[in-house]
């Protein structure tokens, strides 16, 4: 039995494939230019980056997104950051 | 079958990944899909802050209102100690061939920004309802549904 609301399963899947599929394409990259930082990802482009999460959410509320407008990661190349 | 797929990160490569839509009801009209890290060392499968905040947009204030959350419990894990609170999530799993599977059960969610880098967790709460299959070499993830 599907509980999901329906109307909304299939864009937030859409959206998610998307979404993998632009970490993976461009994490080097992002690696490269945001070294330990969050960032925020609108249209596959980057549009604030920050030190922490807080931050990063002060900053794209300044722009006038609000959470779940944008996608997010914090940009590593340390596995020890994310698990301690 | 469902796939899932190994963190992109280098050194984090190694890592486990799946993405499930999740929705809680109760306290949010978000539905939104959540990378969770595979985690067998996890008994119980929780949300924290880079999703709670940043995604269904959760506000910490009202994470830590007692009035809202009666129940809390503190957890010891890798990354410290973390005050949860619980809520009812339906996590929806998308398999290979379209269908589409909920599953309704607990979640914890962190109730703190303090180690904001710690991805959420799918627990075995959740992964005991599957049979969990990694290949590195092959790169794949495959969660089973169990008979």
């Amino acid at each position: 039995m599907n509980m999901l609301p329906p109307d909304r399963v299939e864009r937030a899947a859409r959206d998610a494939a998307e979404e993998q599929a632009y970490w993976h394409g461009h994490y080097q990259d992002l690696l490269r230019q945001y070294p330990e930082r969050f960032v925020a990802v609108v249209a596959g482009e980057v549009v604030a980056s920050a030190g922490s999460l807080a931050q990063l959410l002060e900053a794209t509320a300044r722009r006038g997104l609000q959470p779940g407008e944008f996608w997010l990661r914090f940009v590593t190349s340390d596995i020890r950051t994310l698990l301690s | 079958m469902i796939h899932g797929h190994f963190d992109p990160a280098e050194p984090y490569r190694l890592a486990p990944r799946l993405q499930v839509l999740i929705w809680l009801p109760d306290i949010s009209r978000q539905l939104v899909a959540v990378d969770f890290l595979i985690d067998t060392g996890a008994a119980r499968t929780s949300l924290h802050a880079v999703d709670t905040l940043g995604r269904l947009g959760i506000s910490l204030r009202r994470l830590r209102d007692t009035a809202v959350w009666p129940g809390r419990s503190s957890v010891r894990g890798i990354g410290g100690h973390v005050d949860y609170v619980q809520t009812t999530a339906h996590y929806g799993f998308l398999h290979h061939d379209g269908r589409q599977q909920t599953i309704v059960a607990p979640i914890q969610i962190a109730a703190s920004d303090h180690a904001d880098t710690l991805p959420s967790l799918l627990g075995l709460d959740i992964l005991q309802r599957f049979d969990l299959s990694l290949s590195w070499r092959d790169g794949r993830v495959t969660l089973t549904e169990r008979d």
